[in-house]
């Protein structure tokens, strides 16, 4: 999650809400309300199927949609141009700083980061968690990194499942020294004992292990690495319920498995037959960008909710509809812009995401604010 | 630089005359929107081009649309990278290479082939500019005085050649020779062979009454001259020459190292890439004239009023899109012409949406 943009936040705060009001963009909140699918429209335009379950799961959603809106023609629009751009699959470099790259280690420390990738910013604060570690100043998920590279460096073992099962928060807030305590540390804590004990009891300790004790899928019946991360660890399982039905988002299951994989893509310990049915990580920063493009659109309610920075809480059908228009629109928005490109170059969902999210990971405009350990 | 030359069909994408309105030869009545002034002598100079294009129209609408989702974004100071060990602890070291490399930033891809010029060196892949990079540090590597004018003026074709040794020729070899006989002499004989020399002699701005940087540059090395006619006025783009010195300010001004008054004056660097992201974005439009020969890889002759209108509204464009996203951003974000050059340039510079094809030492 980033959260530079909660210092720009509350200096923002003491705005009248005037103010706030007049940084409605064109095409924005005042169509909402006019853009809300009557039912006796024609059936909405659906994503060709990438056999990924998130994406078959969300359809409900998106069909009953209160506060979120989806607009095709946008989409259309937006991928005649993003469609040229170069949208090249990101080379993540091994995290820095990392004391061992083995590639099993760095898959590790890949992993266990990913497990606690939920904000660094105070709720109530809105201050950044930030760290100095060898030289570089670091802030957000950067800044964990540096606190694991900095634990590995002074031997703590926080790879190992069987460590992490039994670290306290003493010693949780030591590894997380920084200019604040870590947010959400009670949080991190737990997922950390939950995480660690699976490893400990089932994998020797160690994600890899974990990784290879199944198929290079992330679906398989079943046994494919993104089912079994979501049922063997709780902490991955990123559902939620609208109108009586389950809807599957399994954000960082899938983004931590899209990281590994990136890191090494050729011969790496993550290899991902199936990586097409990656859908879009559907955080706070997608949403965004999204909706700044003019592919999505709020109702009044909503925008002014995200605008005045009041929380949208987990699992309320805002905070769905607004993750599953992420997925929806950004499948669509790679239909459109594969048609587009050569066969040679060709994009999956996740490409979409990442162009998506670079952009706008730093900007000021204000995104939905919901306190979860999902994203 | 001439990225990508081509080898793709034309192409006709939704969406890609947004307009969906032929301008050509259409004058509207409406007033011209025109940037305010930011003291840049190219920015003035392109006026009678905008209010009398033909084949290139812009759209102030679009660039107010495009500004509500833009001025959202980091849009940074970019970070450029010299290869490894140049200029390390040598600000004048690094004022030396970059500009030797700028003077002969030309097409770095064959005309007729369109094969990019490639190299290996360090055991690294590189094309375009980067791999001019490359010869260039693998020369000093093994004691070519590259950066040094007395060389400069004396390098043999041959010696060019080796320098240049890659996967084909160097495209437009005889052109980047004959532009370091002129560049070398000049250094020799005023700066003691040193680009940074030249750089110090002046005072620390863009333009002063003919004493800045840019302004001495276009007139002591008639190559960074880069003006055109256009209905007998004489048109400023000043690609290299902005180009160089932002590429100096860009690495040493971070570190404390080179400071100029003036950096708000430079304007976009009218170039191959930032035309096509226009283009794409719907900012500006072409004629149906222009559009074909375009997208069937015609040259566009150097100096023609269709090169000059491209380069020209890619400056003015960039300029009101610069003032529309800053109007959204907070005081501490607002922003120069150059981060809206490198936002554009970036995601684009590798695109198979054909740009136009012009040969010249200019860009």
């Amino acid at each position: 999650m980033d959260t530079s943009r909660r210092a720009f936040v509350k200096a923002l705060s003491a705005l009248p809400v005037e103010i706030l009001a007049s940084r409605k963009l064109p095409s924005s909140s005042t169509l909402a309300a006019t853009r809300r699918r009557p039912a006796s429209l024609p059936e909405i335009r659906w994503p060709k199927p990438i056999g990924s379950p998130v994406l078959e799961s969300i359809r409900l959603a998106i069909e009953n949609s209160r506060d979120v809106f989806t607009h095709v023609d946008k989409i259309v629009e937006v991928a005649a141009w993003m469609g040229y751009e170069d949208l090249a699959i990101p080379e993540y470099p091994v995290p820095s700083g990392v004391q061992s790259t083995a590639p099993n280690d760095v898959v590790d420390l890949i992993l266990v980061a990913n497990s606690i990738d939920t904000a660094f910013t105070d709720f109530k604060t809105h201050v950044k968690f930030q760290v100095d570690y060898e030289g570089r100043h670091t802030s957000d998920s950067d800044a964990m990194f540096a606190c694991l590279n900095r634990a590995m460096h002074n031997g703590v073992p926080i790879l190992d499942g069987r460590f992490l099962a039994k670290v306290t928060r003493p010693e949780l807030e030591k590894i997380f020294a920084g200019n604040i305590e870590m947010p959400m540390l009670d949080e991190k804590l737990e997922v950390l004992h939950q995480i660690g004990s699976v490893l400990a009891g089932k994998y020797e300790g160690r994600f890899h292990n974990f990784i290879k004790s199944g198929p290079p899928l992330l679906y398989d019946g079943g046994n494919g690495l993104v089912e079994r991360m979501s049922k063997e660890f709780p902490r991955f399982n990123d559902v939620s319920s609208y109108d009586g039905r389950e809807i599957k988002f399994y954000k960082l299951a899938q983004l931590g498995l899209w990281f590994a994989w990136a890191t090494y893509p050729k011969d790496g310990p993550v290899q991902l037959n199936d990586v097409e049915k990656m859908t879009t990580f559907p955080d706070y920063i997608v949403p965004v960008a999204l909706r700044l493009l003019g592919i999505n659109s709020y109702s009044p309610e909503l925008e002014h909710a995200i605008d005045t920075y009041q929380l949208i809480p987990r699992d309320s059908t805002q905070e769905v509809e607004i993750r599953a228009h992420s997925i929806y629109a950004t499948a669509l928005l790679r239909e459109e812009i594969n048609k587009i490109r050569p066969a040679d170059l060709q994009v999956i969902i996740p490409q979409v995401n990442e162009r998506l999210w670079t952009h706008y990971h730093t900007t000021f405009w204000p995104h939905h604010l919901t306190k979860t350990i999902m994203y | 630089m001439l990225a990508a030359a081509g080898g793709n069909p034309p192409r006709q994408a939704a969406g890609a005359n947004p307009s969906g309105v032929n301008l050509g030869g259409v004058k509207s009545d409406a007033p011209l929107r025109w940037p305010k002034p930011i003291g840049s002598p190219v920015l003035d100079s392109l006026r009678p081009v905008i209010e009398n294009s033909r084949d290139v129209h812009t759209h102030v609408d679009k660039i107010v649309e495009v500004a509500g989702w833009m001025a959202y974004e980091e849009l940074p100071m970019p970070e450029y990278h010299l290869p490894a060990g140049v200029g390390v602890n040598d600000p004048k070291e690094a004022i030396d290479f970059i500009m030797v490399a700028d003077v002969i930033d030309t097409a770095f891809t064959d005309f007729t082939t369109h094969v990019k010029f490639t190299t290996e060196y360090a055991g690294q892949h590189w094309s375009d500019s980067e791999a001019e990079f490359a010869c260039l540090k693998r020369a000093m590597d093994n004691g070519i005085p590259i950066l040094d004018g007395n060389f400069l003026a004396k390098v043999t074709r041959q010696q060019l050649n080796e320098i240049f040794s890659g996967n084909i020729e160097m495209p437009m070899l005889d052109e980047k020779l004959a532009v370091l006989h002129q560049v070398g002499p000049v250094l020799a004989e005023k700066y003691k062979g040193r680009f940074s020399n030249f750089v110090h002699s002046c005072p620390p701005r863009l333009y002063d009454n003919g004493k800045g940087i840019i302004d001495r540059l276009v007139v002591e090395f008639p190559r960074f001259n880069d003006v055109s006619q256009y209905d007998g006025h004489e048109i400023k783009l000043y690609k290299l020459p902005q180009l160089g010195i932002w590429f100096v300010y860009a690495s040493l001004h971070p570190g404390g190292k080179f400071q100029l008054e003036d950096i708000g004056a430079m304007t976009a660097f009218a170039d191959y890439i930032v035309p096509v992201a226009l283009r794409l974005l719907g900012i500006t439009s072409y004629s149906p004239a222009l559009e074909h020969a375009i997208n069937t890889y015609q040259m566009i002759p150097r100096d023609s009023t269709q090169e000059v209108e491209v380069r020209a509204h890619c400056i003015y464009a960039t300029a009101l899109l610069r003032e529309e996203v800053n109007k959204i951003r907070p005081a501490d974000k607002q922003i120069i012409i150059p981060q809206i050059d490198a936002r554009l340039w970036m995601p684009y510079h590798t695109t198979f949406w054909p740009h136009h094809l012009t040969k010249t030492i200019m860009y």
